[in-house]
């Protein structure tokens, strides 16, 4: 049971559990006036809820692979690299664009985890010397910097079936600095990956 | 407020999902033989150009149709009007050339049809059937061959919160059985439709983001110049049952005025489009208050019952302790779901749910008894407010305009209307919720639904300004339309056109209450000797005043002089109206019955304007302003999601399991 990841499951079946209760987007969404009125905790929920079910099914998808992977890695650790990433990236929308009203879905952490993935299997590849591995993890950050830009430039997400939600790329790009802090501070449970 | 806010949220949901998950959708687009001997005719090409710049958009509508048939047959095309559509051009090609028509008192269009019809010339009629459809007739239609014709209508934008929306109407209400009959149910020959649609979007405010949610497989591509394109073709199976729907998201701007235009050089007057774009410091209501739902449970409703129960539950939901509600439901006649007043517990709510989702769909609609339950036993001391979904028309009972507004006149409470479809009376439904200072809210079933269910909601949880009106110093500036002051709520714009006289320097005045304190802002402006660059905004200012004059006509107006003023209106500015129409005939025949050729010569202006400014940068007429009555703070406040897609997903699975398992097995 060490390795099951709890916490992740728990929190994807909270974000489905959100869409069927009625006043789940209503309640738990991040709203700058609620949030402004003292409702801080949207800061936290506002991840859970999702404008569609297709839009919950690929950010939760997402979430439940590299959840697991995280979670495996880091342990209880993990919990504290989840609220980090929220609340990071929820914050950082509030200050940095204040005339988004509302905000809902996991993609912010899930870019978040998704660096985190990627700076600890390039870490241990780099200190194993495996080149095609670590070809393939920078390849996969390429693509992530390109999502971004596309979304930036174009206004649309690449390939996400979700015509009901207009992208927000400042939060995917609070997620990678979430990701790069999270990473770095568990630099030093890698170790025990690299000797294994 | 946040029960009006969550109500809001819920009449949205219930109304956009139900139509969505409800009733098979009837489609337009079908050009029927007048003689019902025969069978459809084949629909080759329905090809859509939209152009969205300046304030309005343009949409040009150009269709083939095959008469597969051994007869030449005479033919019938309709389809819904777009609101404040001004329907500008009719055009049939004959020969290879096309044949423009031209606007005549409605009469006179149909006598001068029927003759050339009779005669075996090549004629069109393009007629409006209130605020229902247009309709278009063409003769003859000969046996094996295509016809060709084309439309062109020009509608203000639709600007909300800093979100445009468009909307290309191919849905048919399903509350008219015979109509749907004659025009809509045949789901065949529109699946042959090979259907093309390209918008353009100009814009000289920055668009952050273009979303298409009726059709996600319509491509989406910036232009260089800012703006965006969205296209999406069929080759030959595409069903016209869906509304096109657009939304743009606008950066944010300051509380602007924008005045577009048009004045020809030696013109004695000149045309105006002004467009008022109010801050953003409306305050947020805190009381709680009571809620009346008020449900059409009529038979078009078959198939959405299910799913504005599930909007209710959502609202009831998320009503606050001081908030109360109650429930009534009209078809035939009226009754109560749930009354007298009821607190928003779990308990309650949960009953009322079960109440709700208990509702048949049968019967006809009498509208005016569910209204008027729904205005009875309001308590004075308590805000209140009634909430009304439908998608139909009142077909029972009172069905008298000047009834309902007589009723409304007698309560004090706001009506917030949601309108669904493209059938449903949207001039009454519109004027009920005016008069109430309330708001009504058009919906399609092809509407993003989140965006649609906060915008309402932002609208009902903040004060709105009332009172609103739009006065002009200077310029000689007259017939303003519309001429009614009117309510603003939270990201509402106020588009008023009017004609001037004298080019030079003007001030205008916007002036509103808000919670009883008066606000002024004046802006100067400038009203030019020539501006030839948006030669439409002539069109929109006389479609204006004819919604002027309806409304006047519906509020008990003289009927006989209203609609002279209409039909004269109509006439100059080539306009379909409900006492005008638009006859096409071969260029000789024009000549030969002494028709001007008016049409024929604003189109010449239109399409010369248009090639130009399709060939410029988009032009910003918007003018900033800031006084402490209206801030200049932030005007567009804005809404996403984060957004991964099924690529991500894999991305991610290699990289969390890929990656690890490869080096396992190089180990």
């Amino acid at each position: 049971m060490k390795d099951f990841p709890l916490l992740t499951l728990a929190a994807a079946a909270a974000a489905a559990a959100a869409a069927a209760f009625p006043a789940g987007f209503e309640q738990l969404s991040y709203q700058r006036e609620a949030i402004l009125a003292g409702e801080w905790w949207r800061l936290l929920t506002g991840h859970l809820v999702h404008a569609s079910g297709t839009h919950l099914l690929w950010c939760s998808t997402a979430f439940l692979v590299l959840g697991a992977s995280v979670e495996r890695e880091m342990g209880r650790a993990y919990v504290g690299f989840l609220a980090l990433s929220a609340v990071a990236v929820a914050a950082g929308l509030f200050v940095l664009m204040p005339r988004l009203s509302w905000y809902c879905g996991l993609s912010g952490i899930d870019t978040a985890l998704f660096v985190h993935v990627l700076w600890r299997e390039a870490e241990v590849e780099r200190l194993r010397g495996g080149r095609l591995p670590l070809a393939l993890a920078l390849l996969a950050g390429l693509g992530l910097a390109a999502k971004i830009a596309f979304e930036y430039s174009a206004g649309l997400a690449v390939f996400a079936p979700t015509p009901d939600v207009a992208p927000v790329p400042t939060a995917h790009v609070l997620g990678v600095v979430a990701g790069v802090v999270g990473a770095a501070l568990g630099g030093r449970r890698r170790d025990g990956l690299v000797g294994a | 407020m946040m029960t009006l806010k969550r109500t809001a949220t819920v009449l949205g949901l219930a109304l956009a999902a139900g139509v969505g998950s409800g009733l098979p959708a009837t489609a337009a687009g079908l050009l029927r033989p007048v003689d019902a001997a025969y069978g459809d005719l084949e629909i080759a090409q329905h090809k859509v150009q939209v152009v969205i710049n300046n304030g309005f958009a343009k949409t040009e509508v150009d269709q083939v149709f095959r008469n597969p048939h051994p007869s030449d047959l005479e033919a019938r095309y309709s389809f819904p009007v777009p609101k404040q559509a001004a329907m500008s051009e009719l055009s049939l090609w004959v020969d290879g050339r096309e044949r423009l028509g031209e606007v005549l008192a409605k009469a006179e269009a149909q006598t001068a049809y029927e003759e050339e019809k009779g005669a075996g010339r090549d004629a069109g009629l393009a007629e409006k059937d209130s605020y229902r459809t247009f309709e278009v007739s063409v003769a003859p239609v000969r046996a094996g061959k295509e016809v060709r014709v084309r439309l062109v209508y020009y509608q203000p934008l639709d600007i909300d919160t800093g979100i445009g929306r468009y909307v290309y109407p191919l849905e048919e209400g399903g509350v008219d059985d015979a109509r749907q009959q004659a025009f809509f149910l045949n789901d065949a020959a529109v699946g042959e439709a090979a259907f093309s649609m390209d918008l353009t979007l100009k814009s000289a405010a920055p668009v952050e983001a273009v979303l298409v949610p009726s059709h996600p497989e319509a491509s989406v591509a910036r232009t260089g110049d800012g703006g965006y394109r969205v296209a999406l073709s069929s080759a030959g199976t595409m069903p016209l049952r869906r509304d096109f729907v657009v939304n743009y998201r606008l950066a944010g701007r300051p509380s602007s005025v924008e005045l577009i235009p048009y004045r020809e050089e030696g013109d004695k007057e000149g045309s105006f489009m002004a467009v008022v774009t109010p801050g953003d410091d409306l305050k947020r209501i805190s009381e709680g208050s009571d809620w009346t739902f008020v449900l059409d449970v009529s038979g078009s409703m078959q198939g959405k019952l299910a799913a504005l129960a599930e909007g209710v539950r959502k609202a009831l939901g998320q009503l606050r302790p001081d908030d109360r509600f109650r429930i009534a439901a009209f078809n035939h006649s009226a009754r109560w779901v749930v009354e007298p007043y009821t607190a928003a517990t779990q308990e309650n709510v949960g009953r009322a749910i079960a109440l709700v989702e208990g509702l048949r769909p049968e019967g006809g609609t009498d509208l005016y008894a569910g209204i008027q339950l729904g205005l009875s036993g309001l308590e004075p001391d308590r805000t209140s407010a009634v909430l009304l979904a439908t998608d139909g028309v009142a077909n029972h009972g009172v069905t008298e305009h000047k009834r309902f507004l007589e009723l409304m006149k007698r309560a004090d409470v706001r009506l917030f209307t949601f309108v669904m479809g493209n059938s449903a009376n949207t001039p009454l439904l519109e004027d009920l919720a005016k008069g109430s200072n309330g708001f009504s809210l058009n919906l399609s079933n092809d509407d993003a639904i989140v965006g649609q269910i906060l915008l309402a909601r932002s609208k009902v949880t903040h004060k709105a300004m009332h009172d609103v009106r739009l006065a002009v110093k200077g310029a000689r500036v007259s017939e303003l339309a519309p001429s009614e002051p009117s309510s603003l709520y939270r990201g509402d714009q106020l588009v008023v056109f009017g004609r001037y006289r004298d080019p030079g320097p003007a001030t205008l005045r916007f002036t509103a209450r808000v919670s009883g304190k008066p606000m002024q802002v004046d802006v100067p402006v400038m009203f030019p000797e020539t501006d030839v660059r948006s030669p439409e905004v002539e069109r929109l200012w006389a479609l204006a005043k004819i919604e002027d004059l309806e409304r006047q006509k519906r509020l008990g107006g003289d009927a006989a002089e209203l609609e002279g003023a209409v039909r004269d209106l109509g006439v100059r500015y080539s306009l379909v109206t409900d006492h005008t129409a638009m006859v096409v005939m071969e260029d000789g025949r024009f000549a030969e019955r002494g028709i001007e050729r008016r049409n024929l010569a604003r189109v010449g202006r239109e399409r010369a304007a248009q090639r130009a400014r399709a060939a410029a940068a988009p032009v910003s007429y918007a003018k900033a302003y800031s006084s402490s009555g209206l801030s200049a703070s932030g005007s567009a406040r804005l809404g996403g999601g984060g957004s991964v897609g099924p690529l991500f997903g894999l991305l991610s699975a290699g990289l969390a399991f890929g990656l690890p398992a490869l080096r396992r097995r190089r180990r």
